[in-house]
Order: structure tokens, then C-alpha cells, then sequence
């Protein structure tokens, strides 16, 4: 097992096929030949060569059909391999249309046009499953808006909150991560064709039509200037990928620590393959939201070697280029894997509503002070009020009583308010505050953004 | 002081007053105290809480007015980071209205929506000095748009570029950043009046309005929904200022590397240091440099405070008052920097034509070849001009001597079309018009970049 996101046992759980697919080193190699072989294409069309040379360059840009098997010991380099592999297209040409193969380019271009297609193709499989994962929760809102749960800050039990509000939290969350990708399409997707210097001197006077002419032939952008040492682009990717992971590695973590045995609220679903432990058969663990929270940890770290990638000097620099041939590979794929992850966990979630109820009354009533202390307020002030709960509340705690009890024999309370004030006050679905209005607001912010979503999906 | 930004002998060098100011100890609770005056404004306004406690609050609701040895005495008994901050301006009202101050909202509330406003006010200095740099950039690109200067490769001395064309490279990334700014700012200047779990439960049946008028008073915007739990707005701040810094970060290393004893193609502005009339010429493109990789670094911590647990979780929240401070002081400063140096930046132009023909033309061999093959085919060609690379090589002789006293090469191209041959400036490529597509982005891109600074 070199890397694990390629081991024969466990890239199931450290990788999907597809976004693997995408990186396959032969489909990288078959991508640089599909540049040429646009790039030949595209020069035939203004005459720059003759058609029946180009068709044959085009022809012979098949991996499949060339001979070429390099060895990766007497290989140093990506910019040895595009031309030991673009060398091996000039043998099956023949001599005529051997000349015009990579004229008027330079090696990074053709990289770097192919490493933007990579990047689109990662970026549709990660926009897929976000929209896909919002599309899980949304229903999920909507059912359980109103259904109350302990909310917990610093790990207390706060003011309950619905089961619906906390998913309209993830779904607003992932919706604006739907957008951030949104935003940066316009300017990820500019392929290269500057020249070694960004000159474009090696295109002639033709320089920019034929520019142009290949990135639309691509489906690329066009930049302003040559992007060699320019990297902010590819840094872009990284960095909104880090936050994805930010933004699902927080929903994956959170049904993590709600399947714990004392929680059990919310658990991944089991299937009936699952084994939880080698030695304990009761284990219920929560594995793939544990390797998913692994995942995204391992992107986020990835974005700081992209912010450094975009420091590069002069106008090329592999210090800087070599750091993408790690890291975009690995982030789309362990994001790709984190993103399956997160969709299988919500996709048919258990929601164990029993234990979210028992849980809201662990503190046997403590969850309503400040409730009761909203109650108290307008007849003692609610400073006062918040003073003498938080000190009931301590005597509640230590002598395991009901707060209701602790309150009703304090002095200054006596005569304040009954038992039967406090029943009526105690009832959780009293004290959801706005969180049906907010899940509804997270459905209609959704409903009223995605209506532009489809066109992020073409290719 | 311990720390660099507070260091009173450094801290001039690492950072700018105004950016200092928007984050001071006492101006973050002045804007506690602010949002709690407008939380009170509101609620009065709505019948919540009465007219008279609300003035009272107000008029209160300034930290000159409080006892701030007793709130530091608290804050170091109490653990908590604004309990001891509300009990003294509840102690500093009278009438009884210390019992309406906070009123339905909890601490995070209040810190939260400072922390926004603090954003809003480093995003405009930010923003402003982007701009400014975006702007030197620019004239640096066309005034020097079409002026050959060689063109280095993984270190190595490749085809010629313009000293124009480098300037228009940054001024296009710094455009981009300037426009992730604006993309950016819709996802970042939201206010946070939900409760302590975010339902709103503490603020009753108008609670919505309660929340609306207040970030309306502020001048935020109303989130989607509470997001005490969340924190992808302040990860973005920062991720995005780190991102900047890496941009900001390639163009004072650039400086640096080329203004080295050996190349000393730009040499950094000189000025009058204060102590006595010596010239000096400092190395503030290593001080930007450095700064840069700060901000970098805290990219992955602000990422981290993005897992957050539950409904709220000060893990992540307390990461957030280290990385946005820090991350908005330094790279304000750097940006500052930066404008200074491309401002007075020396470009040395008898260096920079030396360093052009350092290797004595052999950067222009393959344009020769692709001349030279017009009368004797690419073969010939290649290899007469690999032989005189190797003379050259063997014989200790400048590539440009040896090819021009070529008897084969002279029969095919004259000394006057040799000479026009080995001039950099008729290989500039599409330099120029490069720069053009730069500067006509950057005026489509700028003009609603006004929009960004009112608000």
C-alpha cells in the first residue's frame, strides 16, 4: 500500500472510482494528446498547416495506438514524459507531419491546459454531490422542523432547537459552498498557450487567434495574460475545496458525536454486512463519518501546500508546479470520497427521536431557565431573576432535584409563582423559538439560488 | 508586549495603526457595548423592553463611563469573556434598567456581530489598498509595456519577456483577488442576534424584528439562519487573506530574488533613515515576504474552526479571534508595503539589458533555427546551430560572435537581418498586447468597484 487512496484493500473507503478515474495516469497522458491534438486542429484551420498532416497528427494522438512505455527510473520530470510521449507521436506520424507536432507551445501549456480540464472535471463531480447532499437534508427540514431536540453549546444543553433547524443549518451551510464554487468558475477554467516565457512569441503574429481558437475548441477560458508563475487560480480550487471539507467535514463530525452510546440520536446507517468491532459484537461504530471527519482534516491540510504552490518565481517555477502534482490529485480524490461518505451517512439517516427525547430531559428540567427565567422577569426584574435561577440551578445540580422543586421553596419566588405556572411553562415545543420560520427561510434561500445551478453542471 | 504586533521597538514595521484600531482591545468592547445600545434602541422601539431603560442603557453604554479595574478584576475570577463586561454596565445604569440590557440574546450574539463589523471595517482598508496596488501595477506594466528583460525558466535564462508584462501578470492576480473580495462579501457581513442556540427563543413572538433592526442599525445582513454552530463566513475572511497573501507573497519575493547582488535588476526604493543622513536601503521585500507566510499559515487553522461541534463550540470560536486579527493586521500591512515598493521600485535598465545577453544570445537559438529553416529545412538548420552552441561551449566564445562569423549561415541570412535576429526586443511576443487585455479587464471589472466600499 504506497498511497492509500490507491491500496488494493482499502481505496473503497479512501477514494471513489470516478474521481479517481479522473486523475488515472493514462487518461492524464491521453489528455495532453487530446491539446495536441485540438492545438493541430485548430492551426490546420488558418492554414498554419497543411490539413493532411494535421489530421494525421490528430489520428496518431491515441495512447492506445502508440508505442510508449517509459520506464520511470530514466524519467525526470513531467516535462521528459510530455515529450518522450509527444516523441512517440512523431514516429507514428511520419516524418512530414512530424515537424508541426508541439510547434508554437511550450510544455507547461499543454500541462497546464490539461491540468485545468482535471480540475473541471473534479469540479462537476464535487458540485454533483453537494447539490446532491443539499437535496438529502432539504426533505429532512421539512419534516423534522418543528420536532424539538436538546441544543447543546460547549457541550451543555442550551435552549432546545428542532431536529429540522439543526439540518437547515448544514443545508444553509453546503448551499453557500454551492455558491463560493459558483463564483469561481468564471475564473478557474483558463487554459494556457503563453509560450515557455508567457510571451506567446512561439505563436506568431497568430498568437491570440489561435489562443482563443484552442480554448474554445477546449471549452476553456481565456486569460488576460500567460498564467505561468500565476497559480492564484488552481490556488482558488484548493482553498474553496478546503472549505467544502470545512463545511462537511462539520456535518459528518456532528452525526458522529450524536451516535455516541450516551447520545444516540443520529447514526449513519448500518447495513447488514456492517461489523462494528473484532471483539465486541454490540459496537455500533460510526465509521464512515469517523473516516470521512479523517478526510476532510487531510484536504483542509492540502490547502495550505496550494496557497504555497502559488508563490512560484520568475516566470516558471516546477518548485512550485511539482506541489499541484501531489496535491490536486489527492485533495479532489479523498474530497470526492469524503463527499460519498457524507451523502451515504444522510441517505437514509436513522433519526432515533426516543433518545432525542429522553436526552432533552437529562438536566430533569434545567433546559427551560431560560424560560422560567422570561417568565419571572416581568415580576422581579430579569437580571434578578437570572441571579436566583443560576444559583438554583447549582442547588439542582448538586443535590440531583428537579429545578422546578429547587425554585418553587425559594424564598423570593414563594407567592411569585405556582407549580402549576411553572408545568405550563416546561414544555420544549413552547421554546423552539423561530426555528420552524428559519427552516423554512434555508428551504426558500435554497429553492431561489439553484435556479441558475444547471448551468455549473455542463460541461 | 510580547507579541510582534504590540511590540513597541517592531511594531510599526509589522503593522499600521488603522488596522491595529479596528481591532484594539478597547474598541472591541466599545462595539460590544454599540450592539448592546442597539439591541435595547430596538426592543424599546418594538414595546419589548420600556423606552426609559433603553435611553438609560444607551446613554450608559460607553466604556469611558464604566469601571473598567473592576471588569479586568472579574474577567480573571469569572473565566468568561463578557459576563464581567455586562456587569458593569448593568451596574452603571440607573432606574433599574441594568435589568433590560442583553435582553433574549447571549454572549455570542454579541461578540459575534462585533466580530462582523470588525470584518467590514478591515475588508474596506483592505479592499481600498488592493485597488491602490492593482493601480501602481498597472502604470508600472505600461510604462515599461514593451522593454525586453530576460525571461527565467525554473532559474534558467529562457526566451525574453517585458519588464511590462511581469508587472501586468500581478496586476491581473490582484484583480482576481479583488474580485473574490466582491464575490466574497455576500457570504461575510452577516450579524448574529439568535441566542445562545441560535432558535431565537430568547427574543419571543418578534423576534424577527427584533433581529432585523438590530443588524439594520449595524448595517449587517440577516443570515439565512442562526449560525452560532457555523463559522464558514470567518473561514472565508481569512482563507480568502491568506490566499491574497500568497499573491501578495510572489511579488516581493520576485522583488527580492531580482534585486540580489548578482542580478540587481530592481533594487528596492532608498530612503533617509532616521538615524543620521545615511542612505539605506532596507530589505522590505523580505519583511513583506515573511509577513505573507504568516497569514498563510493560519489558512489551515481557520479551516479547522469550520468543525464545529453542536451549537455552539468555542474550540473553533476562540481560533477565530486569533486568526482574523492577526491575519487582517499583517496582510494590511504587507499590502501597504507593497504599494511602497512598486511605487518607488528601481528599475535598473543597464542591468537588465546585460543580464538579457548574459548566455550571448543562445536564449534566441531555436527562433535562429526556425529562420534558418526556411532555406535549409529544419535538419540543417538544427544542426548548424547546434554546432555553433557547442563552438561556443568548447571554445569559451560568445554563441552570437560565433554564429555571425559563420560562413554556411551567412550565405542564407546577411548581417543586417543577423543583427535585427538578435535583438530581444523584436521577441517580445505578444507583450504588449498582453498588457492591453489586462488594463481593459481590470476598467470592465472596476467600474462597480465603488459598490464594495459604501457600506
Amino acid at each position: 500500500m504506497t498511497h492509500v487512496i490507491d491500496s488494493e484493500f482499502y481505496k473503497h473507503v479512501y477514494a471513489t472510482d470516478e474521481m479517481r478515474d479522473v486523475f488515472d495516469p493514462n487518461k492524464r497522458l491521453q489528455r495532453w494528446l487530446n491539446v495536441q491534438a485540438a492545438l493541430i486542429t485548430v492551426q490546420a484551420k488558418m492554414d498554419l498547416v497543411p490539413r493532411a498532416e494535421a489530421d494525421e497528427i490528430v489520428k496518431c494522438c491515441d495512447l492506445d495506438q502508440l508505442e510508449f512505455s517509459p520506464k520511470s527510473n530514466n524519467f525526470c520530470g513531467s516535462d521528459q514524459l510530455l515529450s518522450s510521449l509527444l516523441n512517440a507521436v512523431k514516429t507514428a506520424c511520419g516524418n512530414d507531419a512530424a515537424d508541426h507536432v508541439n510547434s508554437g507551445v511550450c510544455s507547461q501549456d499543454i500541462q497546464d491546459t490539461a491540468t485545468v480540464l482535471e480540475i473541471k472535471d473534479a469540479y462537476m463531480i464535487m458540485l454533483r454531490d453537494l447539490l446532491q447532499i443539499e437535496s438529502i437534508i432539504i426533505p429532512m427540514i421539512e419534516k423534522y422542523k418543528s420536532q424539538p431536540m436538546a441544543g447543546r453549546t460547549h457541550k451543555q444543553h442550551g435552549p432546545p432547537i428542532t431536529i429540522g433547524f439543526k439540518f437547515a443549518g448544514f443545508a444553509a451551510e453546503i448551499r453557500r459552498e454551492i455558491e463560493r464554487m459558483k463564483d469561481m468558475h468564471k475564473r478557474i477554467f483558463c487554459g494556457a498557450l503563453h509560450g515557455v516565457s508567457g510571451t506567446m512569441l512561439e505563436g506568431g503574429a497568430k498568437a491570440y487567434d489561435i489562443y482563443e481558437a484552442l480554448m474554445d475548441q477546449l471549452g476553456l477560458d481565456v486569460a488576460p495574460a500567460g498564467l505561468g508563475s500565476a497559480r492564484d487560480n488552481i490556488g482558488e480550487f484548493q482553498v474553496i475545496t478546503g472549505m467544502i471539507a470545512g463545511s462537511v467535514g462539520r456535518i459528518v463530525n456532528e452525526i458522529y458525536e450524536l451516535s455516541g452510546s450516551e447520545l444516540s440520536e443520529l447514526h449513519e446507517p448500518l447495513s447488514k454486512a456492517y461489523v462494528g468491532s473484532s471483539a465486541m459484537p454490540h459496537k455500533r461504530n460510526a465509521e464512515v463519518c469517523a473516516f470521512a471527519v479523517a478526510q476532510c482534516r487531510i484536504v483542509q491540510q492540502n490547502t495550505a501546500l496550494g496557497l504555497q504552490s502559488m508563490t512560484g518565481e520568475h516566470e516558471r517555477d516546477a518548485r512550485a508546479l511539482n506541489l499541484d502534482l501531489h496535491n490536486l490529485p489527492e485533495t479532489c480524490v479523498i474530497m470526492a470520497r469524503a463527499l460519498a461518505a457524507t451523502i451515504q451517512t444522510l441517505d437514509g439517516i436513522d433519526i432515533f427521536e426516543k433518545n432525542i427525547t429522553r436526552n432533552l430531559d437529562a438536566l430533569d428540567g434545567m433546559l427551560f431557565s431560560e424560560a422560567l427565567m422570561f417568565h419571572l422577569a416581568p415580576k422581579i426584574g430579569k437580571q434578578t431573576a437570572h441571579d436566583i435561577i443560576l444559583f438554583a440551578c447549582k442547588e439542582a445540580h448538586d443535590t440531583q432535584t428537579p429545578i422546578k422543586n429547587v425554585l418553587l421553596a425559594h424564598p423570593e419566588i414563594l407567592g411569585v409563582a405556582t407549580e402549576a405556572d411553572f408545568d405550563e411553562v416546561m414544555v420544549y415545543g413552547k421554546h423552539i423559538g423561530k426555528c420552524v420560520e428559519q427552516s423554512d427561510d434555508v428551504v426558500r434561500i435554497s429553492k431561489e439560488a439553484s435556479v441558475n445551478d444547471h448551468y455549473f453542471l455542463q460541461a | 508586549m510580547a507579541h510582534i504586533l504590540t511590540n513597541p521597538y517592531y511594531k510599526d514595521i509589522w503593522s499600521t495603526d488603522e488596522m491595529r484600531d479596528v481591532f484594539k482591545d478597547r474598541h472591541r468592547y466599545q462595539r460590544w457595548l454599540d450592539v448592546e445600545a442597539a439591541l435595547a434602541r430596538v426592543q424599546a422601539k418594538l414595546g419589548i423592553i420600556p423606552q426609559d431603560a433603553a435611553d438609560e442603557i444607551c446613554k450608559k453604554a460607553h466604556l469611558e463611563l464604566l469601571d473598567v479595574d473592576a471588569l479586568k478584576k472579574h474577567l480573571v475570577q469569572a473565566q468568561h469573556t463578557f459576563v464581567p463586561l455586562l456587569k458593569q454596565l448593568e451596574k452603571a445604569c440607573d432606574n433599574g434598567a441594568g435589568e433590560f440590557i442583553h435582553y433574549g440574546t447571549a454572549t455570542q450574539d454579541i461578540q459575534d456581530t462585533a466580530t462582523s463589523l470588525e470584518l467590514k471595517d478591515a475588508f474596506k482598508i483592505i479592499f481600498q489598498d488592493m485597488i491602490i496596488l492593482e493601480k501602481k501595477l498597472i502604470e508600472m506594466a505600461q510604462k515599461h509595456s514593451s522593454q525586453p528583460m530576460i525571461g527565467r525558466s525554473n532559474n534558467q535564462h529562457t526566451l525574453p519577456i517585458t519588464v511590462g508584462l511581469k508587472a501586468a501578470s500581478w496586476a491581473a492576480e490582484v484583480r482576481r483577488n479583488i474580485e473574490r473580495m466582491k464575490d466574497m462579501r455576500k457570504y461575510i457581513f452577516v450579524g448574529l442576534i439568535h441566542g445562545s442556540t441560535g432558535t431565537m427563543s430568547g427574543l419571543g413572538d418578534r423576534a424577527y424584528e427584533v433581529v432585523e433592526g438590530v443588524l439594520e442599525e449595524l448595517g449587517l445582513e440577516m443570515p439565512a439562519c442562526g449560525w452560532t454552530g457555523i463559522r464558514d463566513n470567518y473561514g472565508h475572511f481569512t482563507v480568502f487573506l491568506s490566499q491574497a497573501a500568497a499573491t501578495i507573497s510572489r511579488i516581493t519575493n520576485e522583488i527580492y530574488q531580482l534585486s540580489r547582488t548578482e542580478i540587481n535588476e530592481f533594487s528596492e526604493p532608498t530612503f533617509n533613515s532616521s538615524i543620521g543622513d545615511n542612505s539605506t536601503r532596507q530589505s522590505l521585500s523580505a519583511q513583506v515576504t515573511s509577513m505573507c507566510r504568516i497569514v498563510v499559515n493560519n489558512a489551515p487553522l481557520a479551516l479547522q474552526a469550520m468543525i464545529v461541534e453542536h451549537e455552539r463550540d468555542t474550540r473553533s470560536w476562540r481560533l477565530d479571534w486569533h486568526h482574523i486579527p492577526e491575519n487582517s493586521i499583517l496582510l494590511s500591512k504587507a499590502l501597504l508595503d507593497t504599494i511602497y515598493l512598486i511605487d518607488g521600485l528601481e528599475i535598473n535598465e543597464e542591468k537588465i539589458k546585460k543580464n538579457l545577453n548574459l548566455l550571448n544570445g543562445q536564449v534566441l537559438s531555436d527562433i535562429i533555427v526556425s529562420r534558418l529553416q526556411k532555406n535549409t529545412g529544419r535538419k540543417l538548420a538544427q544542426d548548424l546551430v547546434n554546432k555553433c552552441l557547442l563552438d561556443a561551449k568548447n571554445e569559451g566564445t560568445a554563441f552570437d560572435e560565433i554564429l555571425s562569423s559563420n560562413e554556411e549561415i551567412e550565405n542564407f541570412i546577411s548581417k543586417q537581418e543577423l543583427a535585427n535576429l538578435f535583438d530581444y526586443s523584436n521577441h517580445i511576443g505578444q507583450s504588449v498586447r498582453q498588457i492591453d487585455e489586462v488594463v481593459n479587464l481590470s476598467n470592465t471589472q472596476s467600474a462597480n468597484d465603488g459598490l464594495f466600499l459604501t457600506f
